[in-house]
């Protein structure tokens, strides 16, 4: 088996640890339905649903710990089966690092596998968060016998994944005058993050020799396309041998990424998105990057971040010029860009429109995805707007990584705008009617039955 | 289609096919079928194939785990990867009239399938 994770939403971790600290007796508790997946990395254990009991639900306690009556238990788990999720239960300690009392332990080992008999197919679980760890037992589809072994990764500021690397006095001085970060735990975080870019071209290239020039542990470059001509004036990769022998994009980043920085691991996948093996290398990435020209791979990125929690920063790029003009140097009409980031929880492409399904359709000439043409080399060829957006979209990576900015800097959603030279902030917000996001988030492998 | 054709579909396909498996995705019912087989002389002769039930779409999809090649040696066209319930699976166009209230589901998916016969 390989390590489970447990993933919460933003908003599931806001409301659950602001509902959790809270003093008072007897001590806070909450439920969250829980789907899961498998991913070649991981175990998923994947909540967005969290269920806090009404006072009304609890039964009158001596001790510390929360008791809740029988009748609530059998409600929670009818809601539970008939969406086919397991169920989680979480509470809240003081301690560094958290542990599982033997009460906690006791009642876990009692409750999971009663929970498993009636829903089998999904995990279940009893969690004690703390200040900056998590514990508890997890029950998964088709074992006997709870696990201990977890970890335990949500979304705040930035994305938290207990347990936190260690942070030993000694190394800290490494780091002391870092502008980022003071200790050497960031550069840890930095290091164990395995993050897919999709597309090795204009944008991909320039995030890719990024990310290993800050110590990312692992790039997956997601490409099936060969150097050509084109990229001279488009990638900041691409070398006059990779031209002549028309090299897999992917293998020229890898060769010039290890040249910069000989430590970074660069896994080349020379596949398109939606084939298999681009799919199972996006499932085990902490981050993906999507840097690709058309907006069904878009939807397509968007779908594996939604089902696995997974954030998704996007760019795109084009160069608008006037059509059938024979000017030598054609008025250029506009160059619009975006950065878009997807923390799970938050707004997606779909709820702010970028993705309908009518652009889907327009793409196809509505004849469906079977008829989806894909045109290398679009409009964007021109490296320095590329980069631009590149380096923006690995400050986001930082961000989610780091959490350098304060919340209220905090922007799903930049609009470029080459001719002023501008990157600016728009607001954009979760849809609550948004079909995907209502269908799709932290949705998992769905349950097969015969 | 109505809940009632869907209903019916995945009954129909859960008894035809040996194996055949149903979930819920997003609204939408999903049978796997496990082997189903392609029009002679295509390789693979059989592979694994998915029928999407949408109550938004007026027939059902089938796609196919692998992309095969047709009885003439060639890609088959407008065949594409597409993700389904986090799996990849390939959509491919066919041509099949449907009339919920007529026709079976097996009926679909096998006059579907019938499109890699097509010498492209």
């Amino acid at each position: 088996m390989s390590s489970i994770q447990i993933r919460l939403t933003r908003p599931s971790a806001k409301r659950l640890l602001e509902h959790l600290k809270q003093f008072q007796f007897p001590e806070p508790m909450a439920f969250a339905f829980a789907r899961h997946a498998k991913t070649p990395r991981h175990d998923l254990v994947l909540c967005d649903d969290i269920v806090i009991p009404p006072a009304s639900a609890f039964l009158s306690s001596a001790g510390h710990g929360a008791r809740w009556k029988g009748s609530y238990m059998i409600e929670l788990l009818n809601e539970a089966a008939a969406r086919e999720c397991g169920l989680f239960i979480f509470h809240f300690h003081g301690g560094s690092p958290v542990r599982m009392s033997g009460d906690d332990l006791a009642s876990g080992g009692e409750l999971l596998p009663k929970f498993q008999l009636i829903i089998p197919m999904r995990p279940h679980g009893s969690i004690v968060l703390g200040e900056d760890s998590a514990a508890g037992l997890i029950l998964m589809p088709g074992r006997e016998t709870p696990t201990e072994r977890f970890t335990f990764r949500f979304f705040e500021r930035r994305m938290v994944t207990y347990p936190l690397p260690e942070d030993p006095p000694r190394e800290r001085l490494r780091f002391e005058r870092q502008p980022l970060a003071r200790g050497s735990r960031v550069w840890k975080v930095l290091a164990q993050s395995k993050i897919a870019v999709v597309g090795q071209s204009g944008g991909g290239m320039h995030v890719a020799q990024q990310l290993a020039q800050l110590g990312v542990g692992e790039i997956l470059g997601i490409d099936n396309d060969h150097v050509e001509e084109g990229n001279r004036y488009a990638a900041v990769l691409v070398s006059e041998d990779d031209i002549k022998g028309k090299s897999p994009k992917v293998e020229a980043v890898r060769r010039h990424v290890v040249r910069i920085v000989p430590s970074v691991k660069y896994t080349p996948v020379a596949a398109r998105v939606p084939e298999k093996e681009a799919l199972e290398a996006l499932k085990q990435a902490d981050i993906i990057v999507g840097c690709v020209n058309n907006l069904h791979a878009r939807a397509d990125l968007q779908e594996v971040a939604l089902r696995y929690l997974i954030p998704y920063v996007d760019i795109g790029l084009s160069v608008e010029t006037e059509r059938d003009s024979s000017d030598e140097f054609p008025l250029i009409q506009a160059i619009p860009g975006n950065v878009f980031t997807f923390v799970p929880g938050g707004p997606c492409l779909w709820c702010t429109e970028f993705l309908t399904e009518e652009k889907l359709e327009k793409e196809t000439e509505s004849r469906g995805r079977p008829y989806l043409r894909t045109v290398d080399n679009a409009d964007a060829l021109v490296v320095s707007f590329n980069g631009v957006l590149a380096s923006q979209a690995v400050n986001e990576i930082l961000q989610l990584l780091t959490g350098f900015a304060p919340e209220e800097y905090l922007s799903f959603y930049k609009k470029y705008d080459g001719f002023a030279g501008v990157l600016a902030p728009w607001t954009v917000r979760r849809n609550e009617r948004c079909p995907k996001c209502s269908s799709l988030l932290a949705a998992g492998d769905p349950v097969w039955r015969s | 289609m109505s809940h009632e054709t869907i209903t019916r579909c995945v009954a129909e396909l859960l008894e035809a096919y040996r194996g055949a498996q149903r979930a819920d995705d997003g609204g939408r019912a999903l049978v796997r079928l496990k082997e189903v087989g392609l029009p002679e002389g295509c390789v693979p002769a059989t592979t694994a194939a998915l029928v999407i039930l949408d109550p938004g779409q007026p027939k059902p999809r089938v796609l196919v785990r692998d992309k095969p090649r047709t009885p003439a040696g060639v890609d088959p066209r407008n065949v594409s990867p597409e993700i389904v319930a986090g799996e990849t699976w390939y959509t491919f166009s066919y041509n099949v009239a449907w009339d919920e209230n007529k026709h079976t589901a097996v009926q679909f998916v096998e006059s579907a399938l019938r499109r890699f016969a097509k010498n492209e």
